[in-house]
């Protein structure tokens, strides 16, 4: 709403209109106190004898009082800091029982800090970051370090800060908000996780943080062959020396893959993560930094005011962020008001479904209790073995054979593309040939064979893809008309454009085809184009879409059209490519349905 | 204090009232802290009373006081600018349309956060009925700073008003 100088002139009348609710009584009352002839405070004493005196004595007390608190021992001070810390995040900490069993103590601390993030939204609510306000990212010269060595405002307690000042920010944020969670995700570099309590040498990363009672483990060894990584756990690792204790008020609860799937948990249980990941801050460790991982992992940190303290200055705008969402979720109770979009490194939707019998063909051996897949590679010969408890691959040593195997199994994911399985061929070339880097590049032109658990619901935990290589002894192997259909898909996506024949065929297996938008009568011309490019289509529903050119890469060089309602029936529209560089393009056209590429050459 | 001092001190006071704790209200925010400032400001005017030489000033004097006090308090950071309630639950026997109250609220906020000399001269001035003259007097400066004041005041809290807060401009960049 704008407001205009006539509301501004309102609102003076109206207070003026104000009743007064203070009597005059209560100040001719004041006025006759008032003791006559006699000053109402006493004149502060001015001997320089007592101001030096004074002084001395206040100097001596802090002195000593100071030398008490070095004196004590270290491990007493961070004990009774942590307690602190812990109360000023959950004031219920000494509720805790301290004697039941471990699942009651973790519900009990969940339920505590549950209770805490209560009570500090009511204090947030109301509250002004101060100097913790958004885009006021460096601290003020106020500022003082505290014991652990963090930043803290003003020496605020964490938590709580004060209200009213100059920066005073209040939540006014919509009920219905929704946030990109990728808009929130922290990108650190070694220096920046040193901060947050990571070690990070030449043999590792590692982070184990005991607070509250609890202990966040987590290391990550470069040990040449036999690196491993662990999940965040609670139990830290007894015999890794290397490890060290952070003494932060904040830990990460959560560590998730790079696709937002939770992993395990410190605080609470996975389960519990869709409903508490809106007030967690995900910290990206990227796969550089890490040694026995090739994806990113996130860790979700309890975002505490010496958290985002500790953070680079160019994080600390979500502290306001973070008490706002947790105003939000206060007051309205949702629970999924940050979105982290579930990706997927898999985007077809249509798999190869075969029956126990095509399996059977493929050479899948179904046993009481596990399912068996053998293999012959070109350097090993392999068994992938999978049941309800567990995946393996496990190597036969005995044969090695040169020649091309039948089939070829190259990748094993599951519905979002992660490979849980380390492949036992270990030869580095057979080791990165397995990676998701390679899964993103190549999975592209393979069958995917979807196992469903609901049809081997004793042998698999959830559903597998085996991504097979195409070959003529696949196609074969799978029932005539399937087989003869991903054939013919395969020929054609691999075939040049231009000799391919109109709609000679449907695309629908392979994830090449994840253009699942099906235009009718789309022409794409001149190709290659100059300066100028016309797009005909027809669209049977209206959709809502863009269109965009991209390199081969994937990456956007133009927007041609942003965010528009595309209408049903004949769509024309013509394109000013002038600025584009000489090249082959994508031309990709995204709606609500799905989206189609096709590829452009431009031509200067 | 003589009881011949407290009487003019009275006569002096009694007109002059409603028009200061209307002010009080105004710069403080609400009705607990106006009265602790009602309070000190009439307690150091008393203490002074004696120097002041020409009684026809004790409005501006009394209103110089109030200033000095917020000023000092606000200084000290004792001060919270936090908006009473209570006043809407006064204002909803004259308007039973809510988003005016809210309105009521917003602007009254907004008006704390001028910088202090600013919000003081729009409430002397809008609030308190004073004549520029008189503001000039309590605030010290020439006549045409305190038009200024008034001038730069309006149009700040009229862009204060209309301008989205950080955190608008945040959710602006967050959301989906």
């Amino acid at each position: 709403m704008n407001y205009s100088e006539k509301d501004i002139d309102r609102f003076f009348e109206r207070f003026k209109q104000l009743p007064n609710n203070y009597q005059l009584d209560k100040i001719h009352e004041l006025i006759k106190r008032f003791p006559s002839d006699v000053p109402r405070s006493e004149p502060f004493p001015k001997s320089f004898k007592f101001y030096f005196a004074m002084t001395t004595f206040i100097m001596a007390l802090l002195t000593s009082l100071f030398f008490l608190f070095n004196t004590n021992d270290k491990q007493t001070l961070q004990t009774s800091e942590n307690k602190e810390q812990a109360q000023a995040v959950s004031p219920d900490y000494e509720k805790i029982p301290k004697d039941s069993s471990v699942n009651n103590e973790r519900s009990a601390i969940d339920n505590a800090f549950q209770q805490s993030q209560l009570k500090d939204q009511q204090v947030e609510s109301v509250e002004g970051d101060g100097p913790n306000s958004f885009n006021k990212s460096q601290p003020t010269k106020k500022s003082t370090k505290n014991r652990s060595g963090i930043v803290n405002d003003n020496n605020q307690r964490p938590g709580v800060t004060l209200q009213g000042g100059k920066n005073e920010m209040s939540c006014d944020w919509p009920s219905d908000t929704i946030v990109d969670g990728s808009k929130l995700e922290v990108l650190l570099s070694n220096d920046e996780l040193s901060k947050l309590g990571f070690m990070i040498n030449e043999t590792g990363v590692y982070y184990k943080n005991r607070f509250r009672n609890k202990t966040a483990c987590f290391h990550d060894r470069f040990e040449d062959g036999d690196g491993e990584m662990t999940n965040l756990t609670k139990s830290p690792n007894q015999n890794n020396k290397k490890e060290h204790y952070s003494t932060h008020d904040f830990y990460p609860v959560f560590m998730t893959d790079f696709l937002y799937h939770p992993g395990l948990a410190v605080d609470g249980n996975p389960e519990v993560f869709g409903v508490r990941r809106d007030t967690l801050v995900p910290v990206r460790i990227q796969a550089r930094i890490l040694g026995n991982s090739d994806t990113d992992i996130i860790m979700w940190f309890i975002p505490t005011p010496n958290f985002f303290n500790a953070l680079p200055a160019k994080y600390r705008h979500l502290h306001p962020i973070y008490s706002c969402l947790r105003a939000i979720k206060k007051r309205t109770g949702r629970s999924e008001i940050v979105r982290f979009r579930q990706k997927s490194l898999i985007r077809i939707t249509q798999f190869v479904e075969p029956d126990k019998e095509t399996l059977l063909q493929l050479g899948f051996e179904f046993d009481n209790d596990k399912i068996i897949y053998k293999q012959r590679g070109k350097t090993c010969f392999f068994m992938v073995t999978i049941s309800k408890f567990s995946q393996s691959i496990h190597v036969k040593d005995e044969e090695v054979i040169a020649q091309d195997p039948d089939l070829n199994l190259v990748f094993l994911s599951d519905t979002v593309g992660r490979q849980n399985i380390k492949w036992a061929c270990r030869s580095s070339t057979d080791k990165n040939k397995h990676n998701r880097r390679n899964f993103e590049k190549l999975h592209d032109l393979l069958v995917p064979v979807k196992l469903r658990k609901q049809n081997y619901p004793d042998l698999l935990s959830k559903d597998l893809i085996f991504w097979f290589e195409p070959s003529e002894a696949l196609f074969n192997a799978l029932p005539s008309d399937l087989g003869e259909r991903i054939k013919q898909e395969y020929e054609s996506i691999v075939s040049e454009p231009n000799s391919r024949k109109e709609n000679s065929s449907s695309c629908t297996f392979f994830e090449t085809c994840r253009s699942t938008l099906h235009l009718d009568a789309m022409r794409l011309f001149p190709n290659p184009a100059q300066d100028q490019l016309s797009l005909h289509f027809n669209l049977h529903k209206e959709q809502f879409g863009s269109i965009s050119l991209l390199t081969m890469g994937g990456i956007r060089v133009k927007e041609l059209l942003s965010d528009a309602i595309i209408f049903p029936g004949k769509n024309t529209y013509e394109f000013d490519i002038s600025g584009v560089p000489s090249g082959i393009y994508l031309l990709s056209i995204m709606t609500s349905e799905g989206f189609k590429t096709q590829r452009v050459i431009v031509q200067k | 204090m003589k009881n011949n001092q407290q009487k003019e001190f009275i006569k002096l006071y009694d007109p002059i009232h409603n028009q200061l704790f209307g002010f009080c209200r105004a710069i403080s925010g609400n009705v607990q802290d106006a009265e602790d400032l009602m309070q000190d400001t009439v307690l150091t005017a008393i203490e002074g009373f004696k120097k002041l030489r020409d009684k026809s000033a004790f409005k501006s004097y009394l209103f110089s006081v109030a200033c000095n006090l917020n000023k000092m308090k606000a200084r000290r950071k004792k001060f919270r600018a936090e908006f009473n309630k209570q006043e809407l639950m006064q204002l909803s026997d004259s308007s039973k349309n809510p988003e005016s109250l809210v309105d009521f609220q917003i602007i009254h906020e907004k008006m704390l956060k001028l910088p202090a000399r600013m919000a003081e001269t729009l409430v002397l001035f809008h609030i308190c009925d004073m004549s520029l003259e008189d503001i000039s007097k309590i605030q010290g400066g020439s006549l045409s700073g305190v038009k200024l004041r008034l001038k730069r005041g309006r149009k700040k809290l009229l862009s204060m008003l209309n301008s989205p807060s950080e955190m608008k401009k945040a959710l602006l960049f967050l959301t989906i």
